[in-house]
């Protein structure tokens, strides 16, 4: 059930406070630290040197020697593991909200991953349904990291697989192939603008990880399951790619050039379609 | 992973800049709350995570993106979508010459500085010294700062940024300053600050620096991280990457 105005600013307080109060633990000399940009940026802590006076004031912290403050034992009470976990994994698709609501909305494991995992899978079909490609993408990689850290190893590799497809469809160039269509740009301004596509290493990283449970099966499974407005890839690319990745063999400029000749072909097809 | 250990974290960080034909166009575009015409993508979904302690070099030519990666980590700028999180006093050794009180003494713009940076008036007392010795100003120290040279500055700010114990180092080819005398103290006191564990992010286009500082490398382009590994492989990569282009 979505929480009310007032109980939204409780949860806020109790966020922002333990992450604050862990922050701390690590740096216990309130008068030499150098408080992150983040805490005003994303928890609202405007003056961080009069909060965390407000925290010993409130008894979350305490004056130790050496003008150090070392956290109460109800200031390690505030530090709720889950907040801390939340605030680590750095999803800008849900809210710490979306997460305590699905917490409660969830009878059977309320674990942090179970839960992330629930809210993750819901925000990717709303994304979806949006046409938001990049979110998806990202949606499917944080996905797999989920998984990957809960041992499911298949599961993992199949959202790192989908994070692929979706970093080499050329979704970024949908504006431009429309606006080709609609005779706005030229065939030589849109080839020109071409800049490639991006495998993120981080991508990569995931796949070598698991490759050993890869199977022709989950490639399969993997390319054309779900719907991209623009391919540049075709599924024999995809396999041949993955290959590369696996065997140590990518090679950026080889497959920049792959994906360049199948936009020039992708161009030449639409200026078929125009005529 | 806490965030007692990860100095620099970036998650899906985009930057987007508006274009306009002028500010006319620019205002009344903001008045009638109407997109802009063109869009400049600095930033494209960037992920990227640095460890304490952690030396990278960070490549790709120029209009890349490693700029506007450098502004959001210092704070300059803030990303138009996704996280930026740092975690420590940052010290960055980009355009050295600048933020000095002209009228001030070089004395009293280490005061100036330093608190501009966040560290306290007892701690640069401390650093003082130390500070006024590397920059070998001599009897310059104590006259206004527009009286100096722009190696002068240079100089001086090195000095400063080297000196206050950053958590985090940036450095954008400011190890060019100077004589080859000077340089070389200042590749010595990078590398002392490096040994106390501070992380590291070089800016460079030379592979041979970047080999000498750094373990890690990342390559830029349009905005995106394309490539992100040891400093010999990355430093391969981004050398055929200029080859080629």
């Amino acid at each position: 059930m979505k929480q009310k105005f007032s109980e939204k600013r409780k949860i806020w307080r109790d966020y922002a406070r333990a992450i604050f109060l862990n922050y701390i633990s690590g740096h216990p000399k309130l008068n030499a630290t150098t408080y992150p940009a983040y805490f005003q940026q994303e928890l609202g802590i405007s003056d961080s040197h009069s909060y965390a006076k407000k925290m010993i004031r409130q008894g979350y912290l305490a004056w130790q020697e050496d003008d150090c403050v070392a956290l109460t034992e109800r200031g390690q009470a505030a530090i709720a593991e889950d907040y801390m976990r939340f605030f680590d994994f750095a999803s800008p698709y849900v809210t710490i909200y979306d997460f305590l609501d699905e917490r409660e909305r969830m009878e059977e494991d309320t674990s942090f991953e179970a839960t992330m995992l629930s809210l993750l899978l819901k925000q990717m079909k709303v994304r979806k349904a949006e046409g938001d490609d990049q979110s998806v993408k990202n949606i499917h990689f944080d996905i797999g990291a989920l998984y990957e850290g809960l041992g499911y190893q298949e599961d993992a590799l199949h959202h790192y697989l989908m994070t692929l497809y979706y970093d080499i469809s050329g979704m970024e160039y949908y504006d431009l192939l429309v606006a080709y269509v609609a005779k706005k740009v030229s065939r030589g301004e849109a080839q020109e603008s071409f800049d490639g596509v991006c495998v993120e290493p981080r991508v990569m990283e995931g796949l070598l990880r698991l490759k050993e449970v890869c199977t022709p099966a989950m490639l399969d499974k993997a390319f054309g399951s779900e719907t991209i407005r623009v391919n540049l890839c075709s599924r024999k690319d995809f396999n041949a790619l993955v290959e590369d990745i696996f065997n140590g063999a990518y090679e950026y400029d080889t497959w920049m050039d792959r994906f360049r000749a199948n936009f020039a072909a992708m161009l030449s097809y639409y200026a078929k379609k125009k005529r | 992973m806490s965030e007692k250990e990860i100095a620099i974290q970036l998650k899906n960080v985009s930057k987007k800049f508006a274009l306009f034909k002028s500010e006319n166009a620019r205002l009344k575009a903001m008045l009638l709350r109407k997109k802009p015409e063109k869009e400049k993508i600095a930033l494209n979904n960037v992920s990227l995570e640095i460890p304490r302690g952690e030396s990278v070099a960070l490549f790709g030519r120029n209009g890349a993106g490693k700029s506007t990666l450098l502004k959001m980590i210092t704070g300059v700028i803030y990303p138009t979508v996704g996280y930026v999180r740092v975690n420590g006093r940052v010290s960055a050794l980009l355009e050295l010459s600048a933020g000095f009180d002209p009228e001030l003494t070089g004395r009293e713009n280490i005061y100036f500085r330093g608190q501009i940076m966040g560290v306290s008036k007892a701690e640069i007392r401390e650093l003082e010294g130390e500070i006024i010795d590397f920059a070998e100003l001599g009897d310059y120290m104590d006259q206004p700062v527009r009286t100096y040279s722009s190696g002068m500055r240079a100089r001086l700010g090195f000095a400063i940024n080297a000196s206050i114990r950053p958590d985090i180092l940036i450095v954008d080819e400011a190890l060019s300053v100077g004589d080859k005398i000077f340089r070389k103290k200042c590749n010595a006191k990078v590398r002392e600050v490096l040994n106390n564990g501070t992380t590291f992010l070089f800016v460079t286009h030379s592979l041979a620096s970047a080999k000498s500082f750094c373990k890690r490398g990342v390559v830029m382009r349009h905005g995106q991280i394309v490539y992100d590994g040891d400093i010999d492989s990355a430093a391969d990569f981004y050398d055929r990457m200029r080859i080629e282009s």
